[in-house]
């Protein structure tokens, strides 16, 4: 994989009035941390494409017994192709429910099927999807995932309707989620088809889009299944869930470590999301004047947005300390759109300017995602850029000179040569993977004995240690001789050369200092698939909802994913 | 059981890293083992055979494929010449292929010869004589046509022993379960089942 110099820039040609934010002020944890879903998200994405290209869905299988144990089948049908979700249901006993990696037994599991299966295709899957990591799905799968039920509300949703009753609003939004999958893996995972088998196909242009696909007919299945036991326990007396409400349910995901190391393991794809983002963001701080339908979209959905931090809870301290610093920037930004700041010349810009002056960081990242969801016509091309091709490395320039991969250093890693590498807390921890079921974690490197499996997830201290090792080299000496000498540092060179042309690849932080915060990495990646209700456990794992008020399949054909995606204005 | 490719890339790069070999140039390794085997030859054998050799002798990085392979690929090596000798030199093929500026080129490995395209190869002879343990290796440039390869999407069942070979490698980068890790390392401790 070659590249050409400056892809990144050329997209934003045509957009010169506004420069984007600089790497070193994006690529930060805590800005990263702090980011919200958009129209950029692959969820959204996704709903929007299967809406304008008339998918249409439906349930051929429907096997489920009383006690909720069997099997359903979701089908979604495009203009060429078809997808099906199979999904199996378990009788899990309680004390085996765990949302952790090392689980081995689930409420549901599931796989994307390419295409329509077979019962002889159903036969083999369900000797196989339930065991997840130990059993083995095919090229005919794209992903394969499982869900655990939500203890606090399936019993309540099958109770209240089994007696004639909806469930209440304030009960459902703390958690937003009958069952919350636990991993969805794709991409050849498992055996599953690579992704060089789909990757060209027009439904899944950008990123994740198959797996984010069995999470929304995921979703169906678990509405579905409730109204299903709720049925059956009294059949007499059962309601189906009001339409309204039962928008009201996303399916929860927990996330942890796992995702973290993400985020540095593919800094192409990662350029071309921020990349993406960024873009967006000049786009319409580019904008002469503000728009009126533009200004009157912003405005909803502030309103909205304002409603949706109301309603985000966390028991984490760090998380709850940004939800109120977030809710104090509503606040701000409701007194400061008082007044006529959509005006002056560039009115988007100084909104901008105005947030990041003024509001915590958490608050900034919310009002570029409302900028970008207020200008469709000018970012609905970008989410076609958000994908890298990583079945080919970036191919080290061995020809370069050693006195441009310093130069390479200094400007994009210039902060590390000043870090002290051999203090402690810069190196605190190790990232490395366990032998119980091959499950990245994050370890104490002066504490525990670790450091001899320690994973390439560090590039600041190694750029730093490149850079260290250059010297004595001449200037005109090639990278090709250095990596002959030193192929220990090979890695990092290749990152270096690659984060010369991609700036938006590289985090710019110390990724194993004592108090660099996972968490962050999760919520970077989570808000680009638009989750939404981000609540720390830990600062190592994370419970969200993915699809929280959007359209169910079949209401897909007459409502607006996009709208959606923020609470309403109204609740009942 | 067959596996992706996918699969087997990320467990060739594990296993080259478990054998000793830097994280760059395992990175590499699992590259070169996709590359032949979307092409149908022997990648995950090569490599199995190639770890097991340094197992055995120790990493020679004069005879090293993936140390020389990457010196063809970054341009430290001639565009033409000797590279001495190499163990199983079917690794450096899609080296060889990548950084190809010519249409063709023939890399001679002792008494075999590969003709080498951007996306394929030409050789006469059988999968186990393209798999020579160690022979000395020299390549010049060609104008020969050397049709694409048909693509694989599989690792079939047939490679299995090798696999188990790259993944008893590959053990040996993860680290030993612990409680203490499974608590701490993975940030478990809030309940996790409401």
């Amino acid at each position: 994989m070659r590249m050409a110099k400056n892809s990144h820039t050329q997209l934003s040609s045509g957009y010169p009035h506004v420069n984007l934010r600089p790497a070193v002020q994006v690529m930060r944890l805590a800005r990263l941390g702090s980011f919200h879903q958009s129209r950029l998200s692959f969820m959204r994405v996704l709903l929007r494409r299967l809406k304008t290209q008339n998918w249409t869905f439906d349930r051929p299988i429907w096997r489920i017994d009383d006690k909720g144990v069997g099997v359903a089948t979701y089908r979604a049908s495009g203009p060429e192709r078809s997808y099906t979700l199979v999904a199996f249901a378990h009788d899990l006993p309680a004390e085996k429910r765990s949302d952790r990696v090392i689980a081995d037994a689930w409420d549901a599991t599931f796989a994307l099927f390419d295409g329509e299966p077979t019962e002889e295709d159903i036969e083999r899957l369900s000797k196989n999807v339930p065991l997840q990591e130990a059993g083995r799905v095919s090229e005919s799968e794209l992903s394969l995932s499982r869900a655990n039920r939500s203890v606090r509300l399936f019993e309540y949703v099958i109770d209240r309707l089994s007696r004639g009753e909806q469930p209440e609003l304030d009960v459902i939004e703390p958690v937003g989620y009958l069952m919350r999958t636990t991993a969805v893996y794709g991409s050849g995972k498992f055996g599953a088809a690579d992704r060089d088998k789909w990757a060209d196909r027009d439904e899944f242009v950008g990123s994740f889009q198959p797996e984010l696909l069995s999470v929304w007919l995921t979703r169906s299945f678990t509405l579905d299944l409730v109204e299903h036991l709720a049925r059956v326990r009294a059949p007499d007396t059962v309601v189906a869930m009001d339409k309204d409400i039962r928008r009201r349910f996303g399916v929860g995901n927990s996330t942890g470590l796992g995702m973290a190391p993400f985020l540095l393991n593919h800094p192409a794809l990662i350029h071309s999301w921020i990349s993406a983002r960024e873009i967006a963001l000049g786009r319409v701080r580019s904008q002469q004047i503000a728009a009126p339908d533009a200004v009157s979209k912003f405005r909803n959905l502030m309103a909205r947005a304002h409603i949706n931090a109301m309603d985000w809870g966390s028991a984490h301290p760090l998380q709850i300390e940004k939800i109120e610093a977030l809710r104090n920037d509503f606040t701000l930004m409701v007194e400061h759109l008082k007044g006529d700041v959509f005006e002056s010349e560039l009115p988007w810009d100084a909104l901008y300017r105005w947030a990041d002056r003024t509001l915590s960081v958490e608050g900034q990242e919310q009002i570029v995602s409302l900028m970008i969801d207020a200008h469709a016509e000018l970012v609905d091309d970008l989410p076609a850029t958000m994908q890298a091709n990583e079945s080919e490395l970036f191919t080290i320039d061995g020809m370069s000179s050693i006195g441009n991969l310093r130069r390479e250093i200094e400007e994009h890693y210039g902060w590390t040569l000043s870090a002290d590498f051999s203090n402690k807390e810069a190196i605190a921890r190790v990232w490395y993977v366990s032998e119980e079921k091959l499950e990245p974690r994050l370890g104490e490197r002066f504490e525990e004995p670790i450091e001899p499996y320690e994973q390439p997830l560090a590039p600041a201290r190694d750029a730093a240690a490149v850079y260290h090792a250059l010297e004595g080299w001449d200037e005109k000496d090639t990278v090709a001789e250095f990596l002959m000498k030193h192929p220990e540092h090979r890695h990092m060179v290749r990152r270096v050369q690659l984060v010369a042309f991609l700036p938006y690849a590289e985090i710019q932080d110390n990724t194993i200092a004592a108090d660099m915060l996972p968490i962050d990495l999760l919520r970077c990646k989570l808000s680009f698939f638009g989750a939404t209700k981000f609540d720390p456990r830990s600062d190592r794992w994370v419970r969200i909802t993915m699809y929280q008020g959007a359209p169910y399949p079949e209401e897909l054909s007459s409502m607006d994913p996009d709208d959606l995606a923020y609470p309403p204005l109204v609740t009942t | 059981m067959n596996w992706s490719l996918v699969e087997i890339r990320t467990l060739s790069m594990k296993a080259a890293r478990g054998a000793g070999f830097s994280w760059g140039l395992a990175e590499e390794a699992g590259l070169a083992v996709r590359w032949l085997q979307a092409r149908g030859m022997p990648g995950v054998q090569a490599l199995a055979q190639y770890l097991e050799q340094c197992e055995m002798s120790g990493i020679d990085p004069d005879k090293c494929p993936l140390q020389n392979g990457a010196g063809v690929s970054d341009g430290a090596s001639p565009e033409e010449g000797e590279l001495g000798n190499i163990r199983t030199p079917l690794l450096l093929i899609p080296f060889v292929a990548q950084s190809l500026a010519v249409p063709s080129c023939r890399l001679q490995c002792g008494d075999q010869q590969f003709t080498i395209s951007k996306d394929g190869y030409l050789f006469s002879g059988s999968a186990a004589q393209s798999l020579t343990a160690e022979a000395k290796c020299g390549f010049i440039h060609d104008g020969k046509v050397v049709p694409p390869t048909d693509r694989k999407s599989r690792v079939p069942d047939s490679d299995a022993v090798h696999v188990s070979t790259l993944a008893k490698f590959a053990h040996r980068t993860y680290a030993p379960a612990t409680e203490e890790s499974r608590m701490a390392g993975a940030g478990a401790g809030l309940s996790d089942n409401d």
